[in-house]
């Protein structure tokens, strides 16, 4: 299940054992000074100090994650549907901005987020002969407001772009570092016609699961769990 | 100064043709085919696109860069479209596409609205739903369930051509390797008229030097700016290189005549010639192609030699040899007259054009040269005293020439079966030869519209009909056949007009299927049984139905001007009597199974446009070659009634086209392949060669003739060397073949006149 040396089980319970382990942390530590810096009340003055998460350590923390390997499921509820559909699959991250999602069951899909670029593949099987083509579709992020708002969150988030990330939403952090809870809700009405808000859990350096909740109540839930990760070799 | 005031006062009223330098030099075209190929040649769809290229620099720089320089481009106003992704449908485009999606679909609505359809299509709403599209999906699930929407949107917005999508980084076009961001415009004024280019080409480039910034490279590219960069070459060459012409041969013949005023008088007769030619294209045809302007000036720069052949024969009070000259000069005009009668008999537009200003000006030219010249008291002094060093080495030249009488059938027999049986290609006669355009800039500009996906032109089936509607019906019917042959791997992929706009007819029967509002409600309650859709989910869908039977059917006309359709009209348009459709072939493998396609079904035809056009060149070419043979046999008629004699002309014809063979050789195997341009010099280095063969063979009374005949012919051939000489350096291809092929075909006329010639004076008679 896990990769031998670099990987982090996170769905597992014991402590992962990479050897990276200091730098894992820096990542649950970005995502804890976030959530700092926008609550006043937890804001330390102390940036230092490794007990407390401050936003910027954070965030520059995170930055130094050079690539991401991170097993997903997603379940999507939708009010247009008596069931919830579920996928899952691998995302794959680069800094700064390159994500790929492969979703392998129940369908196959690879969308590339590069820049502002989305490219959707799909595969389809069609006829008697079971013969495979991939289609591929290119949506400009920018264009398209509805892809753009959960595509630039969650990207922000796990690139570690304070700055984005607070020019678009207003930040919420709840919960101990262990079981951090941040919530991200839009800042422009543009955006409130989409989304309503993002709630992000995660524990230490690791995001666990991002609930999209939608302007029409449906929910998507992606549930990760991070196999490798790699850092840049001369952190900023 | 009257002359070159009149001639002045007619260079501004002539009106420069655009239409396009490639399409003169083809034949008129007879055949509906070949009118069609013409049409596509021209190809009025594209001549208004503009490509530009970006880079140099980082991505993220460079669209950045492109993004300032489309808003840039967009304020000017100047273009119609101005477009860096695939995203700019604009909201009004998406809201008529949404309202009248049962209209634009592909699909069959009675298909689709049967049970089994929405079955489908609600299984295909589902994985749309569980995609990362979703939220796109979710957009308009529940108005669409049959998905019309996106299918016309992916259609729609993904595409410049359906075949290819070009790559997007930071929201902007980008080459594949990420190197290049691109921008496509296009030009809104009427493109025919050459000052729209010009403006819009200097618009682009005024943009990007304000743009500019240190590393940033651009590639502009198109019609347009290649025809903006042909004009200034040509002008720019225009007047460099005329002033370097006319700088170089006036103290040429300063330095050969040491006499200012006869310098001047010389020039006498080509401003006549030139005056003559210009009026009369423009009596015959009412306007003249800048191409022909360019090209008959070259062409009668042969004039030059005919007043200095008639000064050679001294002060204007020796009309008895004037007159003696003249009938050798005579005879030479004439056969040259002959040579460019081939023209006239063309069926190249350009060609005839090209025919009637040379003969009119050669003829006008000769005659200002006997008739009015002798009457200038000052043209006495005609005589040739300059440069005696020169003139003894070329005439110690010509006697060494004439013990090498045997080359000149040798060396055009080996050249002739040089050719016959080298492998070497001798005529170019692909229609890019036609183009003024350097191969680079070419090869850029196919790079270009391959990285945005635009066709690169090629392979297409025409579907011709008696109007609109009927071809875009017959396009319809021919959907199942070319989806077959694309099954089959005969193409990869096509675009045609119906998959922009369905007929008038599906849009109806579609309409029939949309208003049976009963059978849609039952099918589609069947249909969603055991599927996760909540009851009321499709409510918006069924409530719209309700009206969709008020749509009224869209016609190519209602949609002009908005983004369909400007994608339309290059593939759907009224053409002579009828209405012309395209339908563009994408990767195709196999053109005989095409051409058995479009045998099959009629008012279809196959075209692909690079065979095609090189069809046409090479009939035009052998019609050509056929007119010239014939025009031979005339000149020798002419030559033999001339000279008195069945045998005589021989002694002038076989120099002059033992030297054009070996010239065409030399040229195919340096590689140079022939042109229709290198085709049009060699007419002219036959002209050239009559007259020098003419004079070579000119029995001369004494030895002072001769040498004053000698004198007149060398002055004649280093005045045209000059001349070619500097054309050749143009960069200009079709004026810098013109200049190679006259400077070499002078040179050899020149060396086989000498070594042919029969009793030279200077040799036999000393």
């Amino acid at each position: 299940m896990h990769g031998r040396d670099h990987s982090a089980g996170l769905m597992s319970d014991h402590v992962p054992r990479i050897r990276y382990s200091r730098a894992v942390s820096v990542v649950a530590g970005v995502f804890f000074g976030f959530m700092a810096s926008i609550c006043p009340a937890d804001v330390s003055p102390d940036q230092g100090h490794s007990a407390e998460w401050t936003i910027r350590a954070l965030m520059s923390r995170l930055a130094n994650v050079e690539t991401a390997s991170i097993e997903f499921t997603e379940t999507k509820q939708s009010v247009l549907l008596f069931i919830d559909t579920v996928s899952s699959g691998q995302i794959l991250y680069r800094s700064p901005d390159y994500i790929e999602k492969r979703t392998v069951s129940p369908f196959t899909e690879r969308v590339v987020i590069d820049g502002d670029s989305m490219i959707i593949d799909k595969t389809l099987t069609s006829g008697h002969d079971q013969e495979k083509t991939v289609i591929s579709q290119v949506y400009s992020v920018d264009s398209h407001p509805v892809l753009k708002a959960s595509i630039e969150s969650f990207r922000n988030m796990i690139s570690g772009n304070y700055e984005a990330l607070h020019n678009g939403f207003r930040l919420n952090l709840s919960g101990p570092m262990s079981g951090w809870n941040l919530k991200l809700v839009p800042d422009s009405e543009n955006a409130l016609a989409h989304i309503k808000e993002i709630n992000l859990t995660g524990s230490g350096a690791f995001l666990r699961r991002i609930v999209t909740v939608q302007a029409d109540d449906d929910q998507t839930i992606l549930e990760l769990a991070y196999r490798k990760l790699k850092y840049h070799v001369f952190p900023s | 100064m009257l002359v070159a005031l009149a001639v002045a006062a007619l260079f501004t009223l002539i009106r420069f043709d655009h239409s396009s330098d490639l399409g003169i030099f083809l034949p008129n075209a007879e055949t509906l085919y070949d009118r069609l190929l013409r049409q596509q040649l021209d190809n009025s769809a594209s001549s208004s696109l503009v490509l530009i290229a970006l880079t140099g620099l980082p991505a993220r720089e460079l669209a950045q860069l492109n993004n300032r320089m489309l808003d840039r481009i967009r304020a000017t106003g100047l273009f119609s479209r101005a477009v860096n992704n695939s995203s700019n449908l604009g909201a009004d485009m998406l809201e008529f596409i949404e309202r009248n999606r049962y209209l634009l679909t592909r699909g069959d609505l009675h298909e689709r609205f049967s049970a089994g359809g929405f079955s489908e299509s609600l299984h295909d709403r589902l994985a749309g739903l569980a995609s990362a599209a979703s939220p796109l999906e979710k957009q308009y699930v529940r108005q669409d369930p049959t998905g019309e929407v996106l299918e016309l949107l992916e259609f729609w917005q993904g595409k410049v051509s359906r075949y290819k999508q070009p790559s997007e980084r930071q929201g902007v076009w980008f080459s594949r390797d990420g190197k290049r961001t691109l921008i496509l415009c296009e030009i809104r004024a009427d493109v025919s008229d050459m000052q729209n280019q010009l403006d819009a080409t200097q618009a682009i480039r005024n943009i990007y030097d304000e743009i500019r910034v240190p590393g940033l490279g651009a590639i502009l590219s198109g019609p347009a700016v290649f025809a903006t960069e042909t004009s200034e070459s040509i002008k720019r060459d225009g007047l460099s290189l005329t002033l370097a012409a006319i700088v170089l041969v006036l103290a040429f013949l300063l330095a050969a005549y040491r006499s200012l005023l006869t310098t001047a008088t010389l020039a006498l007769p080509i401003a006549s010639g030139v005056l003559v030619a210009v009026a009369s294209v423009l009596l015959l045809f009412g306007h003249i192609h800048g191409v022909t302007l360019v090209f008959g000036m070259t062409l009668i720069g042969v004039a030059i030699d005919y007043p200095v052949h008639v000064l050679s024969a001294g002060s204007g009070q020796e009309h008895s040899r004037v007159e003696t000259v003249w009938r050798t000069l005579r005879l030479g005009v004439i056969s040259t007259l002959v040579a460019y009668f081939a023209f006239l008999l063309s069926d190249f537009n350009g060609l005839q054009q090209l025919g009637v200003f040379t003969i009119g000006g050669l003829l006008a030219a000769s005659l200002t040269a006997r008739w009015i010249l002798p009457l200038i008291p000052f043209s006495g002094n005609g005589r040739i005293s300059g440069l005696p060093r020169l003139h003894d080495f070329l005439k110690r030249a010509c006697t060494a020439c004439g013990r090498f009488r045997m080359a000149v059938p040798v060396l055009s027999a080996a050249a002739i079966l040089i050719m016959a049986a080298g492998e070497r290609e001798i005529l170019h006669l692909n229609v890019d030869s036609l183009s003024p355009i350097k191969q680079d800039r070419r090869v850029e500009g196919r790079m270009l519209r391959n990285d945005i996906g635009v066709w690169t032109g090629g392979s297409m089936l025409l579907i011709t009909g008696a109007d609109k509607q009927a071809v875009l019906r017959d396009g319809e019917s021919l959907e199942t056949a070319l989806a077959r042959i694309s099954d089959e791997g005969v193409i990869e992929a096509y675009d045609m007009p119906s998959h922009f706009l369905p007929s008038v007819q599906r849009q109806e029967r579609n309409l029939e299927a949309l208003k049976q509002t009963e059978r849609i409600r039952g099918n589609l309650a069947t249909a969603m049984e055991g599927t996760p859709f909540r009851p009321e989910v499709f409510e918006p869908f069924l409530m719209e139905i309700e009206t969709a039977g008020d749509l009224v059917p869209i016609s190519a006309e209602d949609i002009e001007n908005t983004v369909i359709g400007e994608k339309l009209e290059p593939l759907l348009f009224d053409f002579e009597d009828g209405a012309v459709g395209i339908v563009l072939l994408h990767g195709v493998a196999d053109s005989e199974a095409l051409e058995r396609f479009a045998h099959g079904h009629e008012g279809v035809y196959y075209m692909h446009i690079k065979s095609a056009s090189t069809d046409l060149v090479t009939r035009s070419v052998i019609h050509v070659s056929w007119t010239m043979a014939a025009c031979l046999l005339v000149i020798y008629l002419v030559l033999s009634a001339g000279l008195r004699s069945p045998v005589r002309p021989f002694r002038v014809m076989i120099p002059t086209l033992s030297s054009t063979v070996v010239t065409a050789c030399i040229l195919a195997y340096s590689g140079n392949p022939l042109s229709i341009f290198h085709l049009i010099a060699l007419l002219l280095v036959i002209g050239l060669g009559l007259d020098y063969a003419l004079f070579f063979n000119r029995i001369a009374v004494n030895r002072e003739e001769w040498d004053s005949t000698f004198r007149s012919l060398w002055v004649c051939g280093i005045t045209t060397l000059l001349v070619f000489g500097i054309l050749a350096l143009s960069s200009t291809p079709p004026l810098r073949a013109i200049g190679i092929t006259v400077v070499l075909g002078t040179l050899i006329s020149m060396g086989f006149g000498a070594m042919w010639a029969a009793a030279p004076y200077g040799r036999s008679g000393s």
